[in-house]
C-alpha cells in the first residue's frame, strides 16, 4: 500500500516533468510559426529554414531557464498538501522512510496513504501550463495564416521590400515575336545620371525607360545580313552598324514615348512599345502654418514651418523665400529674404522632413505687418516646385481699435462694439495701473470688468435666442396681478412661460453669422472667466480674438454683393428711345457658318467595317479604310505607346489577312477606338412622320371639321 | 425467297410427311382423326409464324394518343403505354424509347390515326406547325427555361442620345448573375441579378460612334459566361433644322442659343427689337429673308419658332393669327420662353398656368432633364413653376418636382413652354453638355415632324439564319426594284393598307442584312445566329404552341365518331390454342391406343 502510493507521486512528478518539456516545446513552436509567418511575407523560400532556427533557440532558452527536470518529489507532496486539505499536510510521510516513523506518524501515514490513492491522476496545476500553450500555438497558427493569406492580397506590399533588379524587370515585360533572322537581342539601358540608377540590360525589345535613359541594342543574327534599322515611330530610321554582318549595334537616348520596329533587309518585326518613365517634380507638403495665421496679440510672435518634401529620385534643395510687408496703403514697403533649413541635401534622399523656426521681430516685424512666404524644393533633375504663398500677419491693436470703421454710417450696432474696445482699454489700463493700486481695488475693478463682460454678453445672446439669465423671476409680469387678467391663462402663459425658440430669432440672422457670433460669444466668456479669477493679462487676449471677430460681422454684413443672374426687362419703344431715329438703318448680319468636320470620322467608320468583317470578306475599299484608321492610331501610339500599340500591331494583322479577325485582335482595336472618340454631344433633330400616303393628315383635317 | 411462302411450302411438305407416317402405322384406329389433328396442328404452327390480319371498320374513340417530344420535355411528363415520336435526333439517343420521325406529316398520315397529339417541351417552329394542323394537339407548357425573359432597347438612336437596354432575367441559380453591356469591347454598364430570383434591369451607355454597331450583352455568373448576344443599333447623325427665333429685345439668352445652334449646322434667323420701329436681324446658314412681318410662306420655310412670351404677345393680330394658323395646321412647332409673368389668357399660355413664388433670392436648383438619370449642374432658375394640366407633359423639373418646362399638343403642332431663362450661365461655366441636353429635349420634342415618303421596320423579332425575316417598307409609292445582298426579292403588298409593302427573307449568313430599294433607299438590319437569344426563343416557342393549341381547340369542340377502315390482326393466341389441342389429341391417342 505503502508502495502504491509512493509510486503515485513518483508518476505524478514524472508527468510533471513531461507536461513542462512539451509546454515549453509548444511555446517555442508558437514563437516559431508567428515568426516564420511574418518572414514568409517578404522571403518565400527561406521561412522554413528560419522558423527551425527560431524554434531551436526558444525551446533552448525556455528549458534551460525553467529546468523542469529539478522538480523534486518533496514539491510535488508540498503541492499536494497545499491542494488537497484530505491529505491533512502529511503528504511527505510517504517519502520518509518507514523507520524513521514514530506511531503516530505510521497511524497517520496509513490514512493518508488512502487518500493519496483516492487522489485525481492529475491534478489541474499539472495540465495547466501545457493548456496554455496550447492555446498559444493555435493562436499563432491562425495568426501567421492571415499575415500569409494578406502577403498573397496585397503581393505590391511585399514586393515594395524586393531589390529592383534588372530580372524582375524582364519578368514584368510581355512577350514578344521577333524576327526569325535574330538569335539574340540585349538592350543595356544606362538611366540618366539623376536617377542614380545603375545600368540594367533586358533581352526584350520592350522598352520602359526612365526620361533621358540611353539604350544601346545588341542584335546578332543567325545569317549574315545587309543592313539593320531601327524605325521609330514609323518615320525616324536609326540605322544599326554591324561588325561582322551578324552582330548590329546601335544606341539612342530615350526622351518620349513611342514604338519602334526592327527592319532587317527590309523585313519588318512586330511594333514595340517604348514607355518613358518621367521624373516626378518634387512634392512639397506643409504640415504648419495653416495658408492664413494670424497672431494676437499677446501670443508669442514666431512661426514654425513644417514640411515634408518627397521626390521620386532625390531632392538637391530646398529654401524659404519670404517677404515682409511693411506699413499700409501707399506707404506700404516689401523686404524679401530667403531662408534655408537647418537640414543637408548632400544625401540626396527621396524624403526629407523639414522644420524650422522663424522669429518674426527678428525680421524687424511690428504689429500689422505681415509676411508671406513660400517653400521651393529642387529635385536631382533640376526640377524646382514651389508652394501656394503663406500668410502670417501680427495683429494691429491700434487698428482694431480705431474708430474709423464704427463711424461710418454702415455701422448698425454701435453701441456693442464701443463696449468691447471699452473693455479691453480698460483691461489695458488696469494692468498698467496694477502695481500702484491696492490689492482689493485691482481685484473690485477686475470683477466689475467681468460683469461689464458678462453684460455685454449677454446683450449679443439676445440675438441668437438666448434666455435672459439677468432678468429677476417675476420682473415684468405687472399684467398678471391686475384684477381683470384674473383667469387670463393667455396672460398668465405668457408671464410664466420660458419664450424661447422664437420663430423671430431663428430668422434674425444667417447661420453663418449666427455660427460667428456664437464664436464670439465664447470668446466673451472665457474673457470674463479670467477677469473674474483676477488675471486680467490672459483675458486681454480674448478680448482681442472677441473684437476682432465682431469687426468680421460688421464688415460681413457690409460687404454682400448678390450674385445672380439678370436679364434686361424689355425696352418699352413708345417711353424710350422716341427720338428721330428715320435715318438710323436696322442692323441685318449673315454668315454662314460650317460645323467643323469630324476628324474622328474615318475611326467611326473602321468600327463599322471591322464589326462587319466578322462576317464577310473585306473588300478594297474597306481595307483603305482600315488602313487611314491605323495611321490614326500609330500617331496616337506615338504617344501613348501602352494603350494603342497593341491595337495598332492588331489592326495591320487584320489588313494584312484575308481572314475574319480574331477575336482578342477586334477587342484589342475596338477598345483603343473606343478610347479615342470623344463623347458624342447631343444635338436636336425632328422626329419623321410616317410614310402614309397623307393619311393621318386627312384624318387629322376630318376630326377638326 | 417470300417469308409468307416459304412457311407454306414447309408447313405443307410436313403435314403430308405426317399424314403419310400416320398412314404406314400399323394401328389404323382413328387414321382420319389423326390426319386431320395434324393438319390442324400444322395450319395453326403456320399461323403463328404468319400475321394474320383482316380488315374492319373502326371509330376514333378506341385509338390511343401519341406523345411528340420537342427540346425542353421532362421524362416525368411522359404517361407509360403511348407511343413517342420526335423530329430531333439527339432527343431519341437522350430518350430512346421514341420514334424518329423524318417530318410532322408521319404523325398526320399515321394508320391508325392518333386521337390526339400531346406535345412536350418547348415546342416546334412556327413555320412547322402549319404541319399539325390537322390534327387535334394538346400542349402542356414546361417550366420556364432560365435567363433572359424579355428584353428591349431601340433600333436607332440620333448621336448624343442615351442608349437604353431594358429586360426581365430570370436568375434560377444560387450564385448571382451579372449582366453587362459592353460597347466595342469596353464595359459600359454592368447590373447584378440575385439568386433565384426574376428580376428587371436596365442598362445604359452613351455611345460615342456613329454608324451600324454591334453591342454585346453578357451575363457571367463566377467565372462562367451564360450568355453571349449581340445588341444591333444604328447610331445616326441628326439632320440640321431651321430656326426662327423673335426677341423683344436683345439679351444673352437668345444669342448664346442661336450660336450653339449655328456652331451645329442649324440654319438660325434671329429678329430683335432695338428700338422704336428698329430691329435687328441675324442670319446664320440662311439666306436673306424679309423677317418684319410673319406671313404664312415665310413661316413655312421653318421648322421652329423659338420667342420670348413678350415678343409673341406683342405681334400684330394677323402676324400673332398666321403663326397660330401654321402651328396648328401645318405642325410647327414653337418653343415659348416665358419672360414676364402676366395672367394673360393667350392661346401661347394657356395650358401653362404659372405659380410664381416670392423668394428673397433666385433660386439655385439641380435640374432634372426628361429620360436622363442623372441631374444637371445648379442653374439658376426663375421662381416660376408651371403648374400640372393633364394634357401637358412636363420636360424639365427641378428636385420638389416643380415645373419648368412642358410640352403641349397644339393642333398638328407642339408648343413646348419653359421658364428657364438663364441657361447661358452654363455655357458660361464651360458646361456644355448640359446645355446642349436640356435644348436638345426642348428642341426635339418641339420641331415640326419632317414628311417622311418613306419608312421601314422589322416586323420579326430576333431574325435568325435560314429563319424568314419579314420586314416592312412602308411609302407611298410602289417600290420597283428590291434587292437583298445583291439578290431581287419581289415584295408582298398589304391588303388593307395600300402604303405598307412586306419583304420576306431568309438570311443565310448572320450579320447586317442590306437591302436597296429602287436603287436609292438604302436599309439594313441585323440577323442572329441560330443558337442566339436561346431562352427568348423558346418562350417564343411556348406562347406560339400555346396560341396554337386554343386556337385549334376552338375548331376541335365538336368530337364526332370518325369511322375508320384499318386493318386488324388476329390475336395469335387462338392458334396457340388450336396447336395445344391437337397435339395433345396425338399424344393421348398414341398412350391409350397401346
Amino acid at each position: 500500500m505503502e508502495q502504491t502510493a509512493l509510486h503515485k507521486i513518483k508518476q505524478l512528478q514524472q508527468r510533471y516533468i513531461g507536461y513542462q518539456l512539451l509546454a515549453d516545446v509548444l511555446l517555442a513552436a508558437a514563437c516559431a510559426i508567428v515568426i516564420g509567418g511574418i518572414i514568409f511575407h517578404w522571403q518565400k523560400t527561406q521561412a522554413l529554414s528560419w522558423s527551425i532556427v527560431v524554434f531551436m533557440l526558444v525551446a533552448g532558452i525556455l528549458i534551460t531557464a525553467r529546468q523542469p527536470w529539478k522538480t523534486t518529489i518533496t514539491t510535488i507532496c508540498r503541492y499536494l498538501n497545499f491542494t488537497y486539505p484530505e491529505l491533512e499536510e502529511s503528504c511527505t510521510l510517504i517519502i520518509k522512510p518507514s523507520a524513521d516513523l514514530n506511531l503516530l506518524e505510521r497511524l497517520q501515514l496509513h490514512k493518508v496513504e488512502q487518500a493519496v490513492i483516492q487522489l485525481p491522476t492529475q491534478p489541474p496545476l499539472v495540465a495547466q501550463r501545457l493548456k496554455k500553450s496550447g492555446l498559444w500555438l493555435v493562436v499563432a497558427v491562425a495568426l501567421s495564416v492571415i499575415i500569409i493569406f494578406t502577403s498573397r492580397r496585397w503581393p505590391s506590399i511585399a514586393n515594395g521590400f524586393q531589390s529592383n533588379s534588372s530580372e524582375t524587370i524582364a519578368q514584368k515585360l510581355p512577350p514578344e515575336k521577333v524576327l526569325p533572322q535574330i538569335s539574340s537581342v540585349s538592350l543595356k539601358i544606362t538611366p540618366p545620371a539623376y536617377t542614380g540608377k545603375p545600368t540594367r540590360s533586358q533581352d526584350k525589345f520592350t522598352i520602359d525607360a526612365e526620361e533621358g535613359a540611353v539604350v544601346n541594342w545588341t542584335i546578332s543574327t543567325n545569317v549574315a545580313v545587309r543592313n539593320v534599322f531601327l524605325i521609330f515611330n514609323e518615320g525616324e530610321k536609326l540605322p544599326l552598324k554591324g561588325s561582322q554582318r551578324t552582330e548590329w549595334r546601335g544606341s539612342r537616348i530615350i526622351t518620349k514615348p513611342g514604338f519602334y520596329q526592327v527592319s532587317i533587309d527590309g523585313k519588318l518585326s512586330d511594333l514595340y512599345q517604348v514607355q518613358v518613365i518621367k521624373d516626378a517634380i518634387p512634392v512639397i507638403h506643409i504640415k504648419s502654418p495653416k495658408q492664413y495665421t494670424h497672431i494676437d496679440a499677446g501670443e508669442a510672435p514666431k512661426v514654425t514651418i513644417n514640411a515634408s518634401i518627397t521626390d521620386d529620385y532625390g531632392i538637391s534643395n530646398a529654401q524659404i523665400f519670404a517677404t515682409v510687408a511693411k506699413g499700409s496703403g501707399e506707404s506700404v514697403k516689401f523686404k524679401d529674404t530667403t531662408f534655408s533649413f537647418g537640414t543637408s541635401f548632400n544625401q540626396h534622399s527621396k524624403q526629407y522632413n523639414l522644420q524650422r523656426i522663424i522669429d518674426l521681430p527678428k525680421l524687424g516685424m511690428e504689429p500689422g505687418d505681415e509676411l508671406y512666404f513660400y517653400l521651393q524644393a529642387q529635385d536631382t533633375h533640376q526640377q524646382k516646385s514651389r508652394t501656394d504663398v503663406l500668410i502670417v500677419s501680427i495683429q494691429d491693436t491700434a487698428q482694431l481699435l480705431s474708430m474709423d470703421g464704427i463711424v461710418s454710417a454702415a455701422n448698425i450696432k454701435p453701441e456693442y462694439f464701443r463696449s468691447q474696445r471699452q473693455i479691453i482699454l480698460d483691461t489695458e489700463k488696469l494692468l498698467k495701473e496694477k502695481d500702484s493700486i491696492a490689492v482689493t481695488s485691482f481685484k473690485n475693478r477686475c470683477n466689475d470688468l467681468g460683469t461689464d463682460q458678462k453684460m455685454l454678453r449677454l446683450r449679443y445672446g439676445k440675438f441668437l435666442g438666448d434666455e435672459d439669465e439677468s432678468g429677476t423671476e417675476g420682473e415684468g409680469n405687472e399684467d398678471v396681478t391686475k384684477a381683470e387678467n384674473f383667469g387670463n391663462a393667455a396672460v398668465i402663459m405668457d408671464a410664466y412661460t420660458d419664450k424661447h425658440d422664437n420663430a423671430e430669432d431663428a430668422t434674425f440672422l444667417e447661420p453663418a453669422v449666427k455660427a460667428q457670433l456664437k464664436a464670439t460669444l465664447n470668446e466673451m466668456w472665457k474673457a470674463e472667466l479670467r477677469l473674474r479669477l483676477f488675471k486680467p493679462q490672459e483675458a486681454l487676449p480674448y478680448e482681442y480674438k472677441a473684437l476682432r471677430l465682431l469687426k468680421d460681422l460688421q464688415q460681413k454684413s457690409r460687404s454682400f454683393v448678390a450674385k445672380t443672374s439678370y436679364n434686361p426687362p424689355p425696352l418699352k419703344p413708345e417711353k424710350r428711345l422716341s427720338g428721330d431715329l428715320s435715318k438710323i438703318g436696322s442692323p441685318v448680319n449673315q454668315q454662314t457658318l460650317k460645323p467643323e468636320a469630324d476628324k474622328y470620322e474615318i475611326l467611326k467608320k473602321a468600327i463599322i467595317v471591322l464589326q462587319q468583317s466578322r462576317y464577310t470578306v473585306l473588300n478594297a475599299n474597306d481595307k483603305r479604310v482600315l488602313q487611314q484608321a491605323s495611321q490614326q492610331l500609330a500617331l496616337r501610339a506615338s504617344s501613348q505607346p501602352g494603350i494603342y500599340l497593341r491595337a495598332v500591331s492588331a489592326l495591320r494583322r487584320v489588313i494584312n489577312s484575308n481572314a475574319s479577325p480574331s477575336p482578342a485582335d477586334q477587342a484589342s482595336i475596338e477598345k483603343a477606338i473606343q478610347q479615342s472618340l470623344p463623347n458624342s454631344k447631343a444635338t436636336p433633330s425632328a422626329n419623321t412622320s410616317i410614310a402614309d400616303m397623307g393619311l393621318a393628315q386627312r384624318y387629322y383635317k376630318n376630326l377638326n371639321r | 425467297m417470300n417469308w409468307t411462302l416459304s412457311v407454306i411450302i414447309i408447313c405443307t411438305v410436313l403435314a403430308l410427311l405426317f399424314s403419310w407416317q400416320e398412314y404406314r402405322r400399323a394401328d389404323r384406329r382413328r387414321l382420319t382423326w389423326r390426319i386431320l389433328a395434324i393438319w390442324i396442328s400444322l395450319a395453326a404452327l403456320a399461323c403463328i409464324a404468319l400475321p394474320i390480319s383482316y380488315r374492319a371498320t373502326t371509330s376514333t374513340n378506341a385509338q390511343t394518343d401519341a406523345i411528340l417530344l420537342t427540346d425542353g420535355f421532362s421524362r416525368d411528363s411522359i404517361p407509360a403505354n403511348t407511343p413517342v415520336f420526335t423530329i430531333d435526333e439527339p432527343i431519341k439517343k437522350d430518350y430512346p424509347k421514341a420514334t424518329l420521325i423524318s417530318s410532322l406529316d408521319e404523325l398526320s398520315q399515321h394508320q391508325p390515326a392518333f386521337k390526339q397529339i400531346k406535345v412536350l417541351g418547348y415546342g416546334i417552329d412556327d413555320a412547322d406547325l402549319t404541319q399539325l394542323s390537322s390534327l387535334p394537339i394538346s400542349y402542356t407548357a414546361p417550366a420556364l427555361p432560365v435567363g433572359l425573359q424579355n428584353i428591349s432597347w431601340p433600333s436607332k438612336i440620333n448621336t448624343g442620345e442615351q442608349f437604353t437596354v431594358q429586360g426581365k432575367y430570370y436568375n434560377q441559380g444560387k450564385q448571382s448573375v451579372k449582366l453587362q453591356l459592353k460597347g466595342l469591347s469596353t464595359l459600359e454598364d454592368s447590373i447584378i441579378i440575385p439568386p433565384a430570383k426574376t428580376t428587371y434591369f436596365q442598362l445604359k451607355t452613351k455611345p460615342k460612334a456613329t454608324g451600324r454597331l454591334v453591342y454585346q450583352l453578357v451575363a457571367l455568373a463566377g467565372q462562367d459566361t451564360l450568355m453571349n448576344e449581340s445588341i444591333p443599333l444604328s447610331i445616326e447623325t441628326t439632320e440640321p433644322l431651321r430656326v426662327l427665333m423673335l426677341n423683344a429685345s436683345p439679351n444673352f439668352e437668345s444669342r448664346f442659343l442661336k450660336n450653339w445652334l449655328s456652331e451645329n449646322g442649324y440654319a438660325v434667323a434671329s429678329k430683335a427689337i432695338i428700338s422704336q420701329g428698329k430691329t435687328s436681324e441675324e442670319f446664320v446658314n440662311l439666306n436673306k429673308l424679309n423677317l418684319q412681318h410673319l406671313s404664312a410662306s415665310l413661316l413655312n420655310q421653318f421648322d421652329l419658332v423659338i420667342g420670348d412670351l413678350s415678343a409673341l404677345k406683342a405681334l400684330p393680330l394677323s402676324e400673332g393669327a398666321a403663326l397660330k394658323q401654321q402651328v396648328t395646321q401645318k405642325g410647327l412647332g414653337l418653343i415659348v420662353r416665358a419672360d414676364s409673368t402676366d395672367k394673360n389668357t393667350s392661346w401661347l399660355q394657356r395650358e401653362f398656368p404659372l405659380n410664381t413664388i416670392a423668394a428673397k433670392e433666385q433660386p439655385t436648383v439641380q435640374l432634372h432633364l426628361q429620360g436622363l438619370a442623372n441631374k444637371t449642374a445648379k442653374l439658376n432658375i426663375d421662381p416660376a413653376y408651371i403648374a400640372y394640366r393633364s394634357n401637358t407633359q412636363s420636360l424639365v423639373t427641378d428636385a420638389q418636382q416643380h415645373e419648368l418646362a412642358g410640352v403641349t399638343l397644339l393642333g398638328a403642332g407642339r408648343l413646348v413652354f419653359t421658364t428657364l431663362n438663364h441657361t447661358t450661365t452654363w455655357l458660361l461655366a464651360g458646361n456644355r453638355s448640359d446645355y446642349s441636353n436640356l435644348w436638345s429635349l426642348l428642341i426635339n420634342h418641339a420641331a415640326k415632324k419632317q414628311p417622311a415618303t418613306e419608312n421601314w421596320r422589322l416586323a420579326t423579332a430576333l431574325p435568325a439564319v435560314n429563319e424568314p425575316t419579314r420586314v416592312i417598307w412602308q411609302s407611298s409609292n410602289p417600290p420597283q426594284n428590291i434587292t437583298v445582298n445583291g439578290a431581287i426579292i419581289p415584295p408582298e403588298q398589304n391588303a388593307d393598307v395600300p402604303f405598307e409593302w412586306t419583304i420576306k427573307h431568309w438570311a443565310q449568313k448572320p450579320g447586317w442584312q442590306t437591302a436597296k430599294i429602287n436603287n436609292s433607299s438604302e436599309i439594313s438590319w441585323f440577323v442572329y445566329e441560330k443558337d442566339s437569344w436561346n431562352s427568348l426563343r423558346k418562350l417564343k416557342k411556348i406562347t406560339s404552341m400555346q396560341n396554337f393549341a386554343a386556337k385549334q381547340h376552338k375548331g376541335h369542340t365538336v368530337t364526332k365518331q370518325i369511322q375508320q377502315s384499318a386493318q386488324k390482326e388476329v390475336p395469335k393466341l387462338y392458334f396457340y390454342i388450336l396447336l395445344l389441342i391437337a397435339c395433345t389429341f396425338l399424344w393421348v391417342e398414341r398412350k391409350f391406343a397401346s
